[in-house]
């Protein structure tokens, strides 16, 4: 009996030392699922300061990381309290000679860009998230280096709320969406 | 007497059991996590050190040579041996995760101790190579770091560096709408003082996970068993 008991005990230890592993590997940890992390916790991104609306459409927190060369990504969050759905279907922008939605989407190991083809749909009570490694408008062809402290302004045309334009400050490019993008605990 | 095995049995299936829920909360917030898989050595590592990067089974640092943005020619292997080195393989007109990465881990590394930022080497290869010309590289990472090793090749010369790096090699697709697309590893690799890969980072990983991972490492290196 003496034995059975030691045994069970080990096991007993070996199991909550295992689980109290594996529960540090998952509450401490917002890089380990990678590219579904990303999407998922890109669900949880802060919507920041509503700064303009349009019909029953809100769009949250817009603002530009400073770019390194002459190519920017927009990124922004459009509320939709209405109860039909609505599509971001065109952007365009004075600083850049041309604007688009793209997606960043991940293949395996591979990362790549993709158009969004038909617009962006926002649906009912829900949200469009464009945040860093998902959904981005790129700004090409900028007309001037964006810089800290400078403001983009740009036109959202939406296929049924109509069009509306927004101001994004350009930020430096290491806080805003980086910080809503995981909710993990801060060290 | 007869009894007594029983019940520490059972305790131990309840506990069990309780494990599993934790685990099976737990995996709805990391869905990519495969769970109830056992931890492998480097996952152990990981959860231990807190770190933000994956584990894999160790690679060995590379062996390539591509040419600085300078002109120089850059053996990586020989140039990084020994030192905690962080490799990107991307282009410079990348408009989203690229200059995100770069960043956090320019800005981490400006506020790290001089033995952490001295003790890590930052390379990104452009791998667009008729648009990432030397000078555009520099351009590109003297807006994050004056100080990151920026390189070049023929596409040739690049394949063959992404291939040994086990990096997937970039795709370049001129069709694309509105421009062209390049489609390049999503990682960042990181390789420690003992030469080998044991961790690479996802994109998301924030200025304060690169803060932490990067002195860990600098000042302890990759726990050997």
């Amino acid at each position: 009996v003496a034995d059975e008991v030691r045994s069970t005990t080990h096991a007993l230890l070996v199991i909550s030392v295992l689980g109290a592993l594996l529960l540090a590997a998952c509450g401490g940890d917002d890089a380990g699922g990678a590219a579904t992390d990303v999407a998922m916790a890109m669900g949880t991104a802060e919507r920041g300061t509503p700064t303009a609306e349009v019909g029953h459409l809100t769009i949250y927190g817009p603002y530009v990381p400073a770019p390194p060369t002459d190519i920017a990504a927009l990124y922004f969050i459009v509320v939709n309290e209405g109860d039909q759905a609505d599509r971001l279907i065109k952007i365009s922008s004075g600083v850049a000679g041309m604007a688009m939605l793209h997606q960043t989407v991940v293949d395996g190991d591979s990362s790549r860009m993709s158009p969004v083809e038909g617009g962006l749909e926002i649906p009912p009570g829900g949200e469009a998230v464009l945040a860093p490694g998902g959904y981005h408008v790129m700004l090409t062809n900028l007309a001037e280096p964006l810089e800290v402290g400078d403001v983009v302004h740009a036109t959202l045309e939406f296929e049924d709320a109509g069009t509306v334009r927004i101001e994004a400050p350009v930020t430096d490019g290491t806080g805003g969406a980086m910080e809503g993008m995981s909710d993990d605990d801060d060290e | 007497v007869h009894s007594l095995p029983v019940r520490p049995h059972s305790f131990g299936i309840g506990l069990f059991a309780l494990v599993a829920l934790l685990l099976a909360a737990c995996g709805g917030e990391t869905a990519a996590e495969p769970t109830g898989a056992p931890l492998t050595e480097g996952e152990q590592v990981v959860a231990e050190l807190g770190l933000h990067g994956t584990a894999l089974g160790p690679l060995e640092r590379p062996d390539f040579v591509l040419t600085t943005a300078e002109g120089a020619a850059y053996d990586f292997r020989a140039e990084t041996a020994g030192g905690v080195t962080l490799l990107y393989f991307g282009y410079t007109n990348c408009p989203d995760v690229c200059p995100v990465h770069f960043s956090n881990i320019a800005a981490a590394l400006a506020q790290a101790a001089s033995e952490v930022r001295r003790g890590v080497t930052v390379v990104f290869v452009g791998v667009d190579a008729p648009r990432d010309t030397p000078e555009r590289v520099r351009e590109w990472l003297d807006f994050f770091d004056a100080d990151f090793v920026g390189l070049t090749g023929t596409e040739a010369e690049l394949e063959a560096a992404q291939i040994a790096a086990g990096a997937p090699p970039a795709f370049i697709d001129e069709q694309f709408e509105g421009g062209y697309s390049v489609a390049h590893a999503g990682w960042l690799f990181l390789y420690t003082q003992d030469d080998l890969m044991h961790l690479r980072y996802p994109m998301g990983v924030r200025q304060s996970g690169w803060a932490h991972d990067l002195d860990v490492l600098v000042r302890e290196g990759w726990p050997t068993k």
